[in-house]
């Protein structure tokens, strides 16, 4: 049975606001938010007054219900808080498009203000918040010494070394490669600043395994997106990029608790069912997929997802990428044509939906000539996560 | 405060679910969670056995004996807690006993380049000044 929201949803309105280095920005995350949103919506041609949805992830400070009211919109139908940070990326947008197939709202709005100068900058893990006493599960990572994003993710990187004889040097070639695409990107933060292998591999050690290179930046910025029906998209004036395909959720067990997840998990960024549940619903494979935006927490964890996702066999992640595959423009699967997070900026990985809908709309700074898929591949390892699967 | 790390540490919170883990911690036991029902071990403490539902559960006590399952070695001080450590390293490690289940921990009593991933540990305990004990391992020499 083929998935009854096939093509039924468009993503019709991009914006953002500059994307600089961590405190960097003076005016409020709060007015980048609205700021994003309205160039989103004058993008798209329709007016605030028609938007009736908003959806965010819930980690953002910039509730759907406060923002309507500021915006002055006229009836908000629909407002969503999809749980958690860089796992939502792809996840709002699954979200605005099941409101909107279902008639429950007709235009809604996608959006991320993060201002990490302004709140704390998320690299700084435990020692951001200033809290001493940890429940849940960070009670059993974070006295161990556990405290950070790259801590989690530089260990599950370690054991898919150790299984697949994955290297640095492989990891590497993800970060120039977003690094190159950036100097054709003249938004990106590390746009004039390209780097060499050898800059990754003397690079600072963050976490062994994993250098200052394989993180992700640290931003001020904002981005939004908006989605109406397919049918409502043909009557707008910018070119509909459709929702073919998108899947959101976990696998069994598959959590960020370090303990208790299965051995086969250790080597996943968790994206095993969502792939398949994308490739379903859009019916097609991997083979189809012309141009793809990972987002990147850290390299491992984009080699993880590229195995997940059937680019290439369990294990030969870290061969497919040293041989060039998923650079532009001549690898078989160009990834992060803006830069990413890693160059572009970490918008909290919404920004990598703007620049798929950008390689749809076929005005990319680094434009994947005549793709007409794209796949967009959320916060991968801390799931519920999210993808989606763009069409022109 | 662990001596392992410094001053401002995050501290485990002894919760309603995972209270009698830290006691047992304080007596220098490991007490792994068993599914009353099924036989299932879990780690970290969790109300039900997400195999068989099951609320009822035992506490078993590990040898404490495992290897390194992925470890890291940590030079960049993030957390004020870690100032005095770093290079400090956190390890995985897989109980032989104990269903296998997996804890977050650290390699003392050894530098951290001879760390490596299926090394043989034991577990030493660590009494703190903020009433909790630490689980800690070395290796089995």
């Amino acid at each position: 049975m083929s998935w009854p929201m096939r093509d039924q949803t468009a993503i019709v309105g991009i914006g953002e606001t500059e994307y600089t280095r961590w405190g960097q920005i003076q005016r409020s995350e709060f007015q980048l938010c609205c700021e994003a949103i309205t160039k989103a919506v004058d993008d798209s041609g329709l007016r605030m007054q028609d938007i009736d949805g908003f959806v965010t992830y819930s980690v953002d400070r910039n509730n759907p219900m406060t923002v309507a009211q500021t915006l002055g919109v006229k009836q908000l139908k629909y407002a969503s808080l999809y749980p958690g940070g860089g796992n939502s990326t792809c996840g709002v947008i699954h979200h605005a498009a099941m409101a909107v197939y279902s008639g429950t709202a007709d235009a809604v709005v996608c959006y991320r203000s993060l201002c990490q100068g302004q709140f704390g900058r998320f690299g700084h893990g435990a020692a951001r918040t200033g809290a001493t006493r940890y429940g849940g599960s960070n009670a059993f990572t974070m006295p161990f010494g556990v405290l950070a994003a790259v801590h989690r993710y530089a260990l599950q990187a370690r054991r898919h070394m150790h299984e697949f004889g994955t290297t640095s040097e492989q990891l590497g070639r993800i970060s120039v490669a977003s690094y190159a695409n950036a100097q054709r990107n003249p938004r990106a933060v590390m746009y004039g600043r390209p780097i060499t292998l050898e800059d990754h591999q003397n690079s600072r050690i963050i976490a062994d395994p994993y250098h200052l290179y394989d993180c992700c930046q640290e931003n001020d910025g904002a981005c939004a997106v908006v989605v109406v029906s397919a049918e409502r998209a043909k009557t707008l004036k910018r070119k509909p990029v459709y929702i073919m395909g998108a899947g959101h959720g976990a696998g069994h067990r598959d959590g960020g608790d370090e303990h208790s997840r299965p051995a086969s998990t250790w080597t996943s960024s968790g994206f095993v069912e969502i792939a398949r549940d994308c490739y379903e619903r859009a019916g097609i494979g991997p083979n189809d997929i012309d141009v793809a935006q990972f987002y990147e927490n850290f390299t491992g964890q984009v080699l993880m997802a590229i195995e997940d996702f059937g680019f290439c066999k369990k294990g030969e992640g870290g061969p497919f990428i040293a041989d060039g595959n998923i650079d532009y423009p001549n690898g078989s699967l160009p990834i992060n044509t803006s830069g990413g997070n890693l160059a572009e900026a970490y918008i909290h990985g919404l920004e990598m939906v703007l620049e798929g809908t950008r390689q749809m709309r076929g005005d990319s700074t680094s434009q994947v000539e005549g793709a007409e898929t794209c796949l967009v591949v959320a916060g991968p390892a801390a799931p519920p996560s999210s993808a989606l699967i763009l069409r022109n | 405060m662990g001596k392992y790390f410094g001053k401002g540490m995050p501290v485990p919170a002894f919760e309603r679910d995972t209270k009698d883990f830290w006691e047992g911690c304080k007596q220098h036991k490991l007490l792994i969670q068993r599914c009353d029902q099924c036989g299932t071990y879990r780690f970290n403490p969790t109300p039900v056995c997400a195999h068989c539902l099951s609320f009822k559960h035992s506490l078993v006590e590990s040898a404490g004996i495992g290897e390194v399952w992925s470890f890291i070695v940590v030079p960049h001080p993030v957390h004020p807690g870690v100032k005095e450590s770093v290079p400090y390293n956190a390890a995985i490690v897989q109980l032989n006993d104990c269903g296998s289940v997996k804890l977050t921990s650290n390699v003392i009593n050894c530098k951290n380049e001879e760390v490596h991933i299926g090394m043989a540990v034991k577990v030493v305990w660590e009494d703190s000044e903020d009433e909790v004990t630490y689980y800690r391992f070395e290796p089995i020499k």
